[in-house]
């Protein structure tokens, strides 16, 4: 295996992460898709530039300041990786910015829409604006002026601000600056005749009338301008007595964390860019000068205005699963045989209403979940925090340490301990990853344990727009094996053997190794060797050289992998057995599947993790097999319509990205099958139901 | 009586605090359905320092908090908390099952190694499906704890004897553990220790051959199953030999991570396997089975046969019987000599059960009376009885609480008049009483045997007007008997205010 695990043999995770944003700026670009919805593609890409700065560039600087000389498995040291992505970023965003002013905006006017400035304000408009500014904006700003009794301010993260170089009466100029208020909605409509939709940026507004903020003072120049902080602070876990409160010290410590980039509007002079730079702390390579508004997120904001439906994609409403329509009873469905669940095109209010029901059913004792990001208004927390309230033993497993919710964690760990729910935050070091929920019921004929298992977070509103699988099962292995992993989670031992689940970081590695090496084996024997496997990334380069290991035997390995990928493709000698695809479009993909073959006794698996490190070695996560026949042939179903889709993916090529070739072959999109296998099979339900309800009268009888 | 119970057993053992949460049937009998562990050394304090340490007793109210939970969240309605070895040797139990009380409302009973035994014999019949089978063609079980270690002997399925020696696992390695060196290396003083203390103890009750099948159980055996590289459990010696071999050679922490176990279980391994090699030698090729089972397992299957849910067809009561004729069989009482007398005051005692509330329980005690009345006569002719009450009290009886041990002992014991042992005025009264009981119904049933030649056939008894009236067919002179009788029922008569009249009738 070591032979494989050279630099020459990898991809840069980085540099690969940064092929993946790229790709969802072609969806951008691309003008098979509804105006609007590329607009929401290039506000992702900007959110996803944010956190990878705030995140992935932080550690990285904070390796490189360290001067850490150790090398990535591609071969790059920290510092050669943050000059690799300097260079790239700096291109991305020329090209999200040209996207935006030289496709998106010209195709918003031809549709009688635009996001102006402030130089292009009509009379009435302009009117408008001072109106709201003096009544809504103004009495909300604070501009800070900075000399040698005011200390340059704390600039906040990913908030946008306008800076000033102001003077007065000959003096030198000073620096002010001012934060754009976010209770001010970031855009604005503006009055407009003739069905034309404009819109205009709060910080122009603020622009527009900043010497009403220092009067007396000419403003010499002004510019927008917004800071990145790294988010990457390593928590405590050993020292801190109460983690809860640990972590709240963390979020504070990211407001005054060390600043890793800095964008400003292009136009910005050059001595306003000196005092930034110098007062930041940051250096010439991280500085991003922007050829329009500054924090391109704000796209979202225009997505959601009303009354532009005809610009999106046909609203499609997920499809409750066919067994549990009408009146079932959801135990007695389970009961009956697993259930599979392909989100969104099967809604997931059937794993909300698991919880609901269990909360409500008086022959429920106990309700376990594993909770890792949550919607804002959850219904799944109500219903955990009803269960409790109606006598069952309700114990959430509330991991804190999910990045970016930390404080909506917090909260709702504190909402379920109030109404008598036991909450657990993990295990140290590790993070709770998996997706379980595990009902205990007293069933007539004896206890049963109910198990849902997914890949994707107990998130109604993220279950929208991924995609993901998941189970109800009330198997007694795997009800035994869930009742095994709460009670490791709670500071038991693990037991003695898992029945079913797999799970991290005890045995996935092993068994994920163990099934590619079985295929290895076959395929030296001469026997029918496949892999199928389907994830977010592929970084783990341990798997990675297990994989080339076993192209080189002849296994035939067919990967589905949205984000990153170290593995380089197609590659002679090397990866000639092994294709990737990446699917990127309305949904994002975040399915986990694995298909191994082994000798035709096919296995199938579903789980919460990637194949990355962290998920092997540094988080709990579970592989669950689909063990019913005629589910496992309905995934394998869906991996082949994935891997047949030509419409939404792009095929790599020892590292490279080409949308898939659609000459000579009939057109599949994979998420619009899916779309339309739901809403047939909904119809067909629904008339089949119709049929069995009429009532057809007799005839008159003859005489 | 209900379609499934769920009863929760909890073990407070020397290397782990063990919950086995079972569901329990008349069709499917005793089925596991939850079942956790918690490692803690507690034996590890307590061989070594003779106390339980406030950071341990914190620890063990924690997992227990926790357990309860798990039993409230599978709607366990009974539970029962039986602490082991370890906290029955320290110094500071009493302090430390109150704080559990309190901390967690849980009660905790502490129980003698006897009983450990019985309830790992009954473990052992759970896992084992072929129980009946293996029983009934002949089988020895060596069950390796932490503190001790039993050997038990079954054939024609009855227990023929069952013996416990005080050598266990942890505590040989905590005995060990402040040697710092020796010649032989720490290794080669642990199996001489061992061997010391195990070949010569052997030696008096264990031989080689004569049945079918060996079975090695305790709280280790699971993991050198996994060694063996055998699932299904069955190894042979040659497979035993290996396993030794390899531990004797390699440094826990290379176990510990070569079968993911923690290090504290790792070290374990070796004197458990010595010990299980001294019993699996020479076994001629012969399966050794190899099952894990722990008191909490025994504990479900106690709780089953309580409540009519019937797990085997083998009855454990009678197996306390077998061990105490196998330990009165070691003073040369044997079973044909009592068997006339057990007979005489099964009659007795069935026909004042109902009158006095006497239960089945105190049958089983007042048997084992019989069986050990005459043990004492081993040791000295004169003053027999107190003898008896001596050996009784010493020689622990499988599946026996030391609080009926201590009434079968002063039954026995008050057989040749009033007892002047000073451990018998602080037994509390209900105590004393039954002692009192059981002990005027064995001098009755003695006294009608008191030739041992069972010359009374077809015993009856009946209680009317104020009398026991006993009848009975005879071939022969009864005339010994009758007055060994009169001697006998002035006691009778003040412990149940009744008199007894015995007839006989000429066959």
């Amino acid at each position: 295996m070591n032979n494989f695990m050279i630099p020459e043999n990898y991809i840069n995770r980085e540099l690969s992460w940064l092929d993946f944003n790229m790709r969802v700026l072609c969806e951008a670009r691309d003008k098979a898709h509804p105006l609007f919805e590329r607009l929401k593609f290039l506000a992702i890409t900007g959110s996803n530039l944010d956190e990878f700065f705030m995140v992935r560039v932080a550690s990285l600087k904070n390796l490189a300041h360290e001067k850490y000389k150790k090398k990535d498995a591609a071969g790059m040291t920290a510092q050669q990786q943050l000059d690799a992505i300097s260079q790239k970023t700096h291109s991305m965003s020329e090209m999200q910015y040209s996207t935006y002013s030289r496709s998106l905006l010209p195709a918003l006017a031809m549709e009688n829409i635009s996001v102006i400035n402030r130089e292009q304000l009509n009379d009435e408009q302009r009117g408008f604006v001072r109106k709201l500014f003096e009544n809504e904006i103004y009495p909300v700003l604070t501009p800070m002026a900075v000399d040698s009794s005011r200390p340059f301010p704390l600039i906040q993260n990913k908030v946008l601000n306008i800076c000033a170089l102001i003077s007065k009466e000959n003096k030198k100029a000073a620096f002010a600056t001012v934060q754009v208020p976010q209770s001010v909605p970031r855009l604005i409509r503006l009055p407009d005749r003739n069905d034309k939709h404009t819109f205009i940026l709060s910080e122009e507004i603020i622009e527009e009338f900043m010497p009403r903020l220092f009067n007396g003072f000419e403003i010499e120049d002004s510019a927008v301008y917004r800071v990145m902080r790294d988010a990457d602070i390593p928590i405590d876990e050993d020292d801190g007595e109460d983690l809860l409160l640990e972590i709240e010290k963390n979020l504070k410590k990211r407001e005054r964390s060390g600043v890793i980039r800095l964008e400003a509007e292009s136009g910005i002079s050059k001595r306003l860019l000196e005092i930034l730079k110098k007062e930041l702390k940051i250096g010439k390579e991280d500085i991003y000068k922007i050829p329009g508004p500054v924090d391109i997120t704000f796209l979202n904001k225009l997505y959601s205005e009303r009354g532009f439906s005809r610009f999106k994609y046909k609203p499609f409403e997920s499809q409750l699963h066919p067994r549990l329509r009408g009146e079932v009873n959801i135990f007695d469905e389970i009961r009956r045989g697993d259930l599979l669940f392909h989100h969104p095109y099967d809604s997931f209010d059937s794993i909300v209403r698991l919880v609901r029901d269990s909360a409500e059913d008086d022959n429920v004792l106990a309700i376990k979940q594993t909770l890792y990001r949550v919607s804002g208004h959850s219904p799944i927390i109500a219903a955990l925090i009803r269960a409790a309230e109606n006598g069952k033993q309700v114990t959430v497993l509330m991991e804190l340490k999910a990045r970016f919710d930390e404080g909506n964690n917090i909260v709702w760990a504190r909402k379920l301990e109030k109404a008598g729910c036991h909450v657990i935050y993990g295990l140290m070091g590790l993070k709770t990853h998996s997706k379980i929920t595990e009902v205990v019921r007293r069933d007539d004929d004896g206890i049963r344990r109910y198990v849902h298992l997914g890949t994707g977070n107990y998130n109604d509103v993220t279950a929208h727009f991924y995609t993901d699988m998941g189970i109800l099962t009330c198997r007694r292995e795997i009800g035994e094996d869930a009742g095994a992993f709460f009670n490791m989670l709670s500071g038991f031992c693990e037991p003695d053997k898992w029945k079913r689940l797999i799970v991290a970081p005890i045995w996935l590695r092993k068994k994920t190794e163990e099934m590619i090496e079985r295929e290895i084996k076959n395929a030296e024997q001469g026997k029918e060797a496949r892999i199928v496997a389907k994830m977010n990334s592929l970084v783990d380069p341990k798997i990675t050289a297990l994989l080339y290991r076993a192209s080189c035997a002849g296994v035939k390995i067919e990967l589905i992998i949205r984000g990153i990928c170290v593995l380089r493709a197609g590659v002679p000698g090397l990866s000639e057995n092994i294709k990737v695809r990446s699917i990127v479009g309305r949904y994002l993909e975040h399915t986990r599947i694995y298909y191994f073959f082994n000798g035709g006794r096919k296995e199938v698996y579903c789980a919460s993790a990637d194949w990355m490190q962290r998920n092997l070695n540094r988080r709990v996560e579970i592989m669950f097999p689909i063990e019913d026949e005629e589910l496992k042939k309905e995934v394998i179903g869906v991996l082949d319509i994935q891997l047949a889709d030509n419409m939404r993916s792009y095929i790599q090529h020892d590292g490279e990205y080409k949308k898939a070739d659609l000459r000579g072959h009939k057109k599949l999109d994979c998420m619009e099958y899916f779309m339309k296998q739901a809403l047939d099979a909904a119809k067909q339900d629904s008339e089949k139901k119709q049929r069995n309800n009429r009532f057809v009268p007799m005839e008159t009888p003859a005489e | 009586m209900p379609k499934y119970k769920i009863f929760s057993a909890i073990e407070l053992g020397s290397a782990a605090v063990i919950m086995k949460i079972a569901q329990i049937s008349r069709k499917n009998g005793v089925e596991i359905i939850e079942s956790v562990r918690y490692n803690i050394s507690l034996g590890s304090e307590v061989y070594r320092c003779g106390r339980i340490s406030e950071e341990t007793a914190e620890e063990i109210c924690g997992c227990l908090e926790k357990c309860t939970e798990i039993m409230k969240g599978l709607g366990a309605e009974e539970y029962v908390c039986y602490a082991t070895t370890a906290v029955r040797e320290a110094e500071n139990k009493d302090y430390f099952i109150d704080r559990i009380k309190i901390r967690c409302n849980i009660k905790v009973r502490i129980i003698s190694s006897a009983e450990e035994s019985f309830l790992h014999n009954k473990a052992f019949a759970l896992g084992c499906a072929e129980f009946d089978e293996i029983i009934a063609r002949g089988a020895v079980i060596v069950d390796v704890n932490s503190g001790n270690t039993q050997v038990s002997y079954y054939d024609c399925a009855q227990l023929k004897f069952s013996q416990a020696m005080p050598i266990g696992s942890l505590r040989v390695l905590e005995l060990l553990g402040d040697v710092s060196s020796s010649p032989i290396g720490f290794s080669g003083l642990l199996e001489d220790y061992i061997r010391t203390r195990v070949e010569n103890d052997k030696a008096t009750f264990f031989k080689t051959g004569g049945y079918a099948y060996i079975a090695m159980t305790g709280s280790q055996a699971g993991v050198i199953k996994r060694i063996c590289g055998d699932e299904n459990g069955e190894v042979t010696d040659r497979q035993m030999e290996q396993v030794y071999e390899l531990l004797k050679n390699s440094h826990p922490e290379e176990i510990s991570e070569k079968y993911g176990i923690s290090y504290g279980e790792a070290e374990l391994l070796f004197p458990t396997v010595i010990i299980y090699r001294m019993f699996a030698a020479n076994q001629c090729g012969k399966s050794i089975m190899l099952q894990e089972i722990s008191t909490a397992s025994g504990m479900c299957v106690e709780f089953a046969e309580k409540n009519g849910y019937t797990h085997t067809r083998h009855r454990f009561t009678n197996d306390i019987i077998s061990a105490a004729r196998s330990c009165a069989a070691r003073f040369n009482v044997t079973e044909s000599s009592s068997r006339a007398a057990e007979e005489y005051a099964e009659v007795i005692f069935n026909s004042l059960s109902r009158r006095f509330g006497l239960t089945k329980q105190q049958l089983l005690l007042l048997k084992l009376a019989v069986i050990f009345a005459d043990t004492g006569k081993y040791i000295n002719l004169n003053g027999y009885a107190m003898h008896s009450c001596r050996i009784v009290k010493s020689n622990p009886i499988l599946g026996v609480q030391k609080e009926y041990l201590n009434v079968v002992a002063y039954a026995v014991g008050m057989l040749e008049g009033e007892i002047e042992d000073e451990e018998y005025r602080y037994l509390p009264l209900e105590e004393r009483v039954l002692a009192s009981k059981l002990s005027a119904v064995l001098r009755v049933a003695r006294a009608m045997d008191v030739s041992h030649k069972s010359k009374l056939d077809d015993l009856k008894a009946s209680v009317k007007d104020g009398v026991l009236r006993l009848s009975a067919d005879t071939k022969s002179d009864i005339t010994v008997e009758k007055l060994a009788f009169e001697d006998a029922v002035p006691f009778f008569k003040e412990v149940f205010g009744l008199k007894a009249e015995l007839t006989a009738r000429k066959k």
